[in-house]
């Protein structure tokens, strides 16, 4: 018997903003970019929402229409919060750290794989992610350290997509 | 008959001049002796009437020294002049000295003539003028290749009796001393002409008979060059090859009909037309459906590929949903019961929060879902992806169906276009074309046959109209050539008529000169023919050829037929050592000849004009009267006398 309650939750549900979905992409991009150390860190984490749908997917980034490019974009100002929200989260529980830039102003991210379950490493339940991730480090140089701007410039105002700065 | 007298004979330049008393009718002697210039009188006539004076041409002269005609061809602006009655006329002729041109004066109006002929530049000459004026046709003579006209100067070879020529030719020398100008045959015209046996009469029914014989002889070449080129050995008249012709076409017009009729048979084959019609409403159809369906499909297979894409999206969810449920599974990162800043295990209480706050579902937007919570969506999502994959089962299915019908569509309309192609061919093909074909080479034959049957025609009207051509021409050409024979005949008869007479004549003067012949005839180069051909001494030939030209005047006379100017220019005849007694005989045996012409003794003689320029004491004295002037050498009697004018005062 499937609840009142639960009908409503389910169709509450927005899988590209549920936490744990945002959570195994982080990890994996973390881990794929090899951000294990406060010295390695992922500069500025406001790029994870830019990227998270293009990792998720099972279609070439060279696939989506300017439309879906235009939704993805402005639906990422939304998710930027919900990460925020989870890094600390994440913090809390060991399984990431968190510094700041205090030139840039950005927060820097890095994934302590120790505390991690090993399984979040199997490269066969993750390959599409995988995939994808070598995918965008092609088109983008220097993912890592580079700033949102020269991402986004990249990813989608090079293809006539509308872009505002925040 | 004309009548030639010389009036009066004036020279005149700049340094002499000379100015012949009056000239009369009938005889005229002019006395001089040797040197005293005689002779340049003579020359003076002959050169007032066109002639060809050697001595007064300023060219070619140089060999030749005679002080007479130095002065003249010294002299300037010198002319010779005479003045002539013709026929009772009076008329004046001035020549320039060394000029080829004459001038002449007739009714008051100076006319100028050249002497030579040119066809392009001079068709008239002077000669023309003064032989019309004598009544002396002039006719063409056809030597050969050249054509010669008769002029004065020719019959002024009988007319002059001059010292210069061989007197055994008996005629005066020609200009210029070639084959032609004095050829027996121009010789024999010249004398035809004075004693007027070549009548115009006889020349144009000979000019006719020619002309007929020239259009004959045409006619017979066309004949014979349309006979060589042209085989006519097919048979029948023209009437008769004109109704196969008729004929011919007839059976043309029969296979043309005939051939018409085939082809419209052929063409009412209207059973046919239904059947190509049905087929072709057929192709219409199919291929009508056939777009349609294309149509159909393309927007199946756009509906088709979105549901494609959608299903796609689905399976991605779902295997993100594992995924989700994996990390949660893994990192419970949510659970209620522990706090999430703590991390410490806390009873919650059912219905509030970890916090303690009363937990009011309606305000909840955002979620915390359970691992359970999870899989139940993701059951729900497998579901929908199970209806997503249905959808696209059919959609694929239609299409495949839409496939197969348009394979066979388009099968079928090959099938229908080949077979409507065949139709048309078997219609090409059907009917009696192996009769049309026969019937189209038995028209060709035909036409072939009618091409060749009026060629046959042309040919043979073409040959009957030359040979028609021809028989007329010829019998023009007979009826010309029995004219021209009877007027040839009346001719010969009436020149052996008067040959006779002259040699009546002449045999009768000629016995009583110093010849003293027997008889005398002329042959037929109308040459003299004395005593058959007896030798003579040397000196008769003085009267030979003297009483040749007596003669001549005598018929000239006596006859109105004969054209003789009957006027005579004669040099003292003193050629082989004839003595002055027989001179004086012959030259009075004139008297005869003039007595001669009279027909019967009543008679007058008729106007004459003989100058004669003899030597002092070389004349019969009964021609004492008709002494007209005298020269005389020794008493400074020259002829020509020297003006007393400038060339006197500035003399040397």
């Amino acid at each position: 018997m499937i609840s009142k309650e639960f009908a409503k939750k389910r169709l509450m549900f927005i899988q590209k903003e549920d936490y744990n979905y945002l959570t195994y992409n982080l990890i994996i991009l973390l881990n794929e970019l090899d951000c294990i150390a406060e010295n390695k860190s992922f500069n500025d984490f406001k790029k994870i929402s830019y990227l998270v749908d293009f990792i998720g997917s099972t279609r070439e980034l060279k696939d989506f229409s300017q439309n879906e490019l235009g939704s993805i974009y402005s639906k990422t100002h939304l998710k930027k919060k919900l990460i925020s929200h989870l890094l600390i989260v994440l913090k809390n529980k060991n399984y990431i750290g968190i510094s700041i830039n205090k030139t840039h102003l950005t927060f820097n991210i890095w994934l302590k794989k120790d505390n991690i379950p090993e399984s979040f490493f199997n490269r066969e339940l993750f390959k599409t992610e995988i995939e994808n991730i070598k995918k965008i480090k092609k088109e983008v140089r220097g993912l890592k350290r580079t700033t949102v701007k020269t991402m986004v410039d990249i990813l989608y105002t090079s293809k006539n997509v509308l872009t505002w700065e925040i | 008959m004309g009548n030639l007298i010389i009036k009066k004979v004036r020279y005149s330049g700049e340094k002499y001049y000379f100015e012949s008393p009056e000239l009369q009718k009938g005889i005229n002697l002019i006395v001089g002796d040797n040197g005293s210039g005689k002779s340049t009188f003579s020359y003076f006539i002959e050169y007032a009437l066109g002639g060809f004076v050697e001595p007064f041409s300023k060219v070619n002269n140089k060999n030749k020294n005679n002080s007479k005609y130095t002065l003249i061809r010294e002299d300037e602006n010198n002319y010779v002049s005479i003045d002539i009655e013709v026929n009772g006329l009076l008329y004046s002729i001035k020549r320039f000295i060394d000029s080829n041109d004459i001038f002449y004066e007739e009714k008051g109006v100076i006319n100028k003539l050249p002497i030579y002929r040119n066809r392009d530049h001079a068709p008239v000459i002077f000669s023309d003028w003064l032989l019309g004026k004598l009544n002396i046709n002039v006719f063409e003579l056809s030597l050969g290749s050249s054509n010669w006209l008769i002029g004065f100067n020719d019959l002024f070879r009988l007319l002059n009796h001059d010292q210069d020529s061989n007197p055994k030719d008996i005629y005066k020398s020609p200009k210029s001393n070639n084959f032609i100008s004095d050829s027996s045959i121009i010789r024999k015209s010249i004398f035809e002409t004075l004693v007027g046996i070549s009548s115009e009469e006889h020349n144009i029914k000979y000019n006719a008979f020619k002309k007929a014989q020239k259009g004959r002889d045409e006619s017979k070449l066309l004949l014979d060059n349309f006979l060589a080129h042209n085989s006519c050995d097919h048979a029948g008249t023209v009437d008769e090859l004109q109704q196969t012709y008729l004929d011919l076409e007839d059976q043309l017009e029969k296979l043309l009909s005939k051939r018409n009729n085939l082809q419209q048979q052929n063409t009412n084959a209207s059973e046919k037309t239904q059947q190509l019609t049905e087929i072709q409403t057929d192709l219409i159809r199919l291929e009508l459906k056939v777009s349609e369906d294309t149509v159909k499909k393309k927007m199946l297979s756009i509906e088709k590929n979105k549901i494609d894409s959608l299903l796609a999206s689905r399976k991605d969810e779902i295997s993100q949903i594992e995924k989700i449920i994996f990390t949660h599974d893994k990192l419970n990162l949510f659970a209620l019961e522990i706090c999430p800043f703590c991390m410490e295990e806390v009873e919650r209480q059912e219905g509030y929060c970890i916090c303690g706050s009363k937990i009011k579902d309606n305000d909840y937007e955002k979620f915390v879902y359970k691992s359970s919570e999870y899989k139940q969506i993701l059951d729900h999502k497998k579901k929908s992806l199970r209806s997503v994959e249905i959808a696209y089962d059919s959609y694929r299915l239609d299409i495949l169906k839409l496939e197969t019908a348009l394979r066979d569509d388009t099968k079928r309309i090959v099938e229908i276009k080949n077979e409507l192609e065949s139709i048309i061919n078997s219609i090409e093909f059907t009917g009696n074309s192996d009769l049309v074909n026969r019937i189209d080479n038995k028209i060709l034959e035909v036409k072939g046959e009618l091409i060749k049957c009026s060629e046959n025609i042309n040919s043979l009207s073409e040959k009957l109209k030359l040979e028609s051509a021809f028989s007329m021409q010829s019998d023009i050409f007979k009826a010309k050539d029995k004219l021209y024979k009877s007027s040839l005949e009346s001719f010969n008869r009436n020149n052996k008529e008067t040959i006779k007479a002259f040699n009546k004549l002449y045999s009768e003067l000629l016995s009583k000169s110093s010849c003293s012949s027997n008889y005398a005839e002329i042959n037929d180069d109308y040459m003299p023919y004395i005593d058959h051909g007896e030798y003579k001494e040397r000196s008769t030939i003085v009267p030979i050829r003297l009483m040749y030209y007596f003669t001549l005047l005598s018929l000239g006379l006596k006859r109105d037929t004969v054209k003789h100017p009957r006027f005579l220019l004669i040099d003292t005849p003193e050629e082989g050592g004839i003595d002055k007694s027989n001179l004086k005989l012959n030259l009075k045996l004139l008297d005869d000849a003039l007595t001669l012409s009279k027909n019967h003794d009543d008679e007058e003689v008729k106007d004459f004009q003989v100058i004669l320029t003899t030597g002092e004491d070389k004349y019969p004295t009964e021609y004492e009267d008709h002494i007209r002037f005298r020269l005389n050498k020794k008493s400074k009697e020259f002829i020509l006398t020297k003006r007393k004018s400038k060339a006197d005062n500035n003399g040397s």
